[in-house]
């Protein structure tokens, strides 16, 4: 798993670069995540396009990173069983979450 | 669980969480040979998974060392699958929270991110993803039951 970060003129952009957040890296999604939303103040956005797997731990150091930050972030790109773990934990009516990467 | 038929097997991992993803690969493989559908085989190892992770975090606290015992049983057009440890029983009360949050009777809905729960949505999303999940101590053993049912590509 690593992360990039990338600004357009009115978001930033940090791609998740792995295709399973599971609890072994979830530590180090949650630093990394926590490290690159720490500059951005407007609008973030994850783009988890190439995420295939995430469990329940993944999904808790995403929050996690989440409220430590100052951005409005969205989560863009989900694939059907991210989106299907989004939908039954709810998390996806706190966090909204956007098919395309791009806006 | 029955008696073991030709379509019953048995996996089992250190209580490592970086052992967590060959078990999820070995079950895919798995699930594939069966000829489950991919939304299937998805949902199959997300659950195991959770289960596994939780008995790792909570029946045996992180501790490496001991073994989790994954069983996999196909009757008919139904999937079983057993998690086992021998560490610390869950308490009823994780499993009663987790019915009612995946009926959706819990609390009301969070609309804020910054008041989100960080955890506890793992046996949530097991209940929510099978038809039948039951709990229960077994001699010395913890054990995990999940039901589901088996599509099959080619039916």
């Amino acid at each position: 798993m690593r992360l990039s970060v990338s600004q357009s003129s009115d978001e930033s952009t940090i791609k998740v670069h792995g295709k399973r957040l599971d609890a072994a890296i979830a530590g180090d999604l949650r630093s990394g995540l926590i490290e690159a939303l720490a500059s951005i103040a407007g609008r973030a956005v994850i783009d988890v396009s190439e995420v295939e797997f995430i469990d329940s731990t993944a999904l808790g150091a995403v929050i996690g990173a989440l409220k430590t930050s100052r951005a409005t972030v969205v989560l863009a790109g989900a694939q059907p069983p991210v989106r299907t773990v989004l939908r039954l934990t709810r998390i996806d009516r706190a966090i909204p979450v956007r098919d395309a990467v791009t806006p | 669980m029955s008696a073991p038929s030709p379509s019953t097997m048995w996996l089992s991992i250190p209580s490592e969480l970086g052992a967590v993803r060959l078990l999820g690969a070995a079950l895919q493989s798995v699930l594939r040979e069966l000829d489950c559908d991919a939304e299937l085989a998805s949902r199959v190892e997300l659950c195991v998974v959770e289960g596994v992770n939780n008995a790792i975090e909570h029946a045996y606290d992180l501790q490496p060392g001991h073994r989790i015992e994954v069983e996999l049983a196909v009757e008919r057009d139904q999937l079983h699958l057993e998690i086992a440890d021998q560490g610390r029983l869950m308490p009823e009360s994780a499993m009663a929270r987790a019915r009612a949050a995946a009926a959706g009777d819990a609390e009301p809905t969070i609309d804020d991110p910054m008041a989100l729960a960080e955890g506890g949505y793992g046996l949530r999303l097991i209940v929510s993803m099978m038809d039948a999940v039951s709990y229960r101590q077994v001699d010395d053993r913890n054990v995990l039951a999940m039901t589901t049912a088996l599509h099959r590509r080619s039916a």
